[in-house]
């Protein structure tokens, strides 16, 4: 009878568990699809090519709290107000910076009308000089007005859609795009920015058409494929005057550098980027090669300014976009992606989701996902107020203090003399990431080994694993970065276009930027403030031990 | 075949015959000869300066050789021990990967 008993129970149980299964699966499923129809109804928003409304702003520019004051031209108006454009208000520029300063939640698309209103300035004034500086010295040079017109147009045309590719939260999504996602689809390599990739893509799906029909002068309308052709990552093609807007748009000191680390000191209240723009702008000179292309190129009097521009750029590299909670909370967004994406299996959505702004991208998360995943409780926290503290920061040092644990200090050494009595580093997990980003193994590097660290030092600290994070050293953290600008150097017949590091004794800051890049070279541990003093105490002492054991 | 990879193949070469080739200038230039008459070179993007080409891929890379001590100097470009052992690694990368690829550009390499 017992037996007669336990087979029913079984055979019932067995059925209620196949009904859970089904009721499951249907849920799941529907949900899958519920996820999928949301996500295209969000993108799809932006996915046109249509002006969203018929201008009525009859004002020919817009105030900004930066350069007061910003013209934008009528012609450029129909693009202005297209979805794609329009959409970057929704992007933060700083993403999570406004954690640490809540005044830097500056958009996109003010960052856009800023290089937009710097690159006319600059092509104003060097078409105004009259001048073209050639290798035999300076030549009078004077481009006829409908030249002017079209090259000044498209390069505000240039300015204004020059980030319209970036994903929700700017770069918190690149690696996880561009080192995973793009390697599993089999996009381009060697884009470390996912906006690279999708400005000249989206400008061709959808933007095309429009561009044909702006007027510069007369009759006479702005060639689509120019303005693409000068977005693209490779540039080796452009000639005469579209290399000169191509390298004042992305080039070593372009104006897109320049207004971001103005805008965001300014937003930010970290003065030490508020630089001289003016005087950076009166210096930028037009040097014409023996090919007849043009090139951007800065009169040596400008050093003590681009001076300035670097140091400025790596201070706001180390105190704003690096900032513990900005990075935090970026590995945070990119993290409850990874985890949505694997949970509702939307791997081949990821296109559509790019294209949602930084709240549709929180509300679909928190709208979709369950209490039992990790983007849940990820999203919350970070809607509630990002409730992680820093761990652990471990610093690349080439001196003895390398293996040491540096919390918040840097040590003042030159980076000559470091490099004088550094002792070979030990092979640890930290070099390991190292020689990966060398080999070229982008996707093990930055996507793979934290998670592995983050699995790894949460088992053996025996908290959930959601509750540390681990945040490697950015790509951009090299040594030569934005030396490469270009200055003319007197040679007694004419100029010499030279790189700064070409130019000796110019530079007299040069170690301090390289112990900024150095400082900036680091692994950093975050943990869920939540979390017990025993537990931050284990996986700190933990997490220390496990990244710098030799291997 | 990786992009840092194929970088590392020319820069090996590079640091071999020295002086201006042992430059990021230098092998951004190599690099865009290989790519215009040989190769379509994945994943590495050119811009024109005058004389010449220049590639933010070869001088990211060069500059995190100089950030992770596997490089001493940049112009012209010096490499540590450690440096030269993960070229070699680098370029073993390539043969055994892509041979075909790695023959085409070591001929070519030769040739300069």
């Amino acid at each position: 009878m017992g037996n007669i008993i336990d087979e029913l129970g079984l055979s019932l149980l067995k059925e209620k568990t196949e009904e859970c299964n089904a009721l499951r699966n249907r849920h799941v499923s529907s949900s899958r699809d519920g996820v999928i129809e949301t996500i295209n109804l969000l993108s799809s928003c932006w996915r046109t090519g249509k002006p969203m409304i018929t201008p009525l702003v009859t004002s020919n520019g817009y105030e900004d709290p930066v350069f007061k004051y910003i013209y934008l031209p009528a012609e450029l108006r129909n693009i202005f107000h297209t979805p794609l454009v329009q959409r970057m208000n929704y992007i933060n520029q700083l993403s999570f910076a406004y954690f640490a300063y809540p005044m830097a939640n500056h958009s996109r698309l003010a960052h856009s009308l800023g290089t937009s209103n710097l690159i006319r300035k600059a092509l104003r004034r060097m078409f105004a000089q009259g001048k073209v500086y050639t290798k035999n010295g300076i030549v009078d040079y004077f481009f006829d007005d409908e030249t002017q017109k079209r090259v000044i147009c498209t390069a505000q045309l240039v300015a204004l859609l020059h980030d319209i590719g970036h994903g929700p939260f700017g770069h918190a999504l690149d690696k996880y795009v561009c080192f995973s996602l793009f390697e599993e689809k089999k996009i381009k390599k060697g884009y470390k920015h996912l906006d690279k990739y999708y400005t000249p893509k989206y400008v061709r799906d959808c933007l095309k058409h429009l561009i044909g029909e702006i007027k510069y002068y007369g009759d006479n309308c702005l060639v689509p494929d120019n303005v693409i052709e000068i977005l693209e990552m490779d540039k080796s093609s452009l000639d005469g005057l579209n290399n000169l807007i191509g390298q004042l748009i992305d080039s070593a000191l372009d104006v897109d550098r320049i207004d971001y680390i103005l805008r965001d000191s300014y937003t930010s209240g970290l003065t030490q980027g508020l630089i001289n723009v003016e005087a950076l702008l009166h210096n930028m000179v037009i040097f014409k090669d023996d090919d007849g292309i043009y090139n951007l190129a800065y009169n040596v009097n400008a050093m003590p300014h681009i001076e300035h521009l670097l140091y400025a750029r790596d201070i706001m590299f180390l105190y704003c976009y690096e900032h513990g909670l900005k990075v935090c909370g970026d590995r945070l967004i990119e993290k409850a992606l990874i985890n949505f994406v694997q949970e509702y299996d939307l791997i081949d959505h990821f296109e559509d989701i790019l294209l949602l702004t930084d709240q549709q991208l929180v509300t679909l998360i928190l709208s979709y996902a369950t209490e039992g995943m990790d983007c849940f409780k990820i999203i919350k926290n970070l809607i509630r107020g990002l409730e992680f503290e820093e761990l652990l920061t471990i610093r690349y040092r080439k001196t003895q203090e390398n293996n040491k644990e540096i919390n918040g200090e840097i040590p003042e050494k030159t980076i000559e003399k470091e490099r004088k009595e550094a002792p070979a580093r030990k092979n640890d997990r930290i070099k390991e990431f190292a020689k990966k980003t060398t080999y070229g193994d982008l996707r093990e590097a930055y996507y793979d080994l934290p998670e592995t660290w983050e699995r790894d030092i949460a088992a053996k600290a025996s908290i959930e694993r959601w509750k540390i994070h681990i945040v490697l050293a950015s790509h951009e953290t090299i040594e030569t970065k934005e030396e490469s600008a270009y200055i003319v150097v007197p040679n007694g017949k004419g100029f010499d276009y030279k790189q700064i590091r070409e130019v000796p004794n110019l530079m007299s800051n040069r170690n301090e930027v390289s112990s900024i890049r150095s400082a900036r070279n680091r692994v950093r541990v975050f943990i869920y403030s939540g979390c017990t003093k025993e537990e931050k105490e284990n996986a700190k002492e933990f997490a220390f031990k496990y990244l710098t054991e030799e291997r | 075949m990786n992009p840092e990879i194929v970088i590392s193949v020319v820069l090996t070469k590079s640091i071999q015959k020295g002086g201006n080739y042992a430059t990021v200038k230098g092998v951004s230039n190599i690099l865009k000869k290989i790519k215009d008459e040989f190769d379509d070179i994945e994943g590495i993007y050119f811009k024109r300066i005058p004389g010449g080409f220049y590639s933010d891929n070869v001088e990211e890379f060069v500059g995190h050789l100089l950030l992770w001590d596997f490089a001493k100097q940049d112009s012209p470009i010096i490499l540590t021990e450690e440096g030269e052992e993960l070229l070699r690694e680098n370029v073993a990368i390539a043969k055994k990967t892509d041979p075909q690829r790695y023959s085409m550009i070591e001929n070519y390499l030769t040739r300069i």
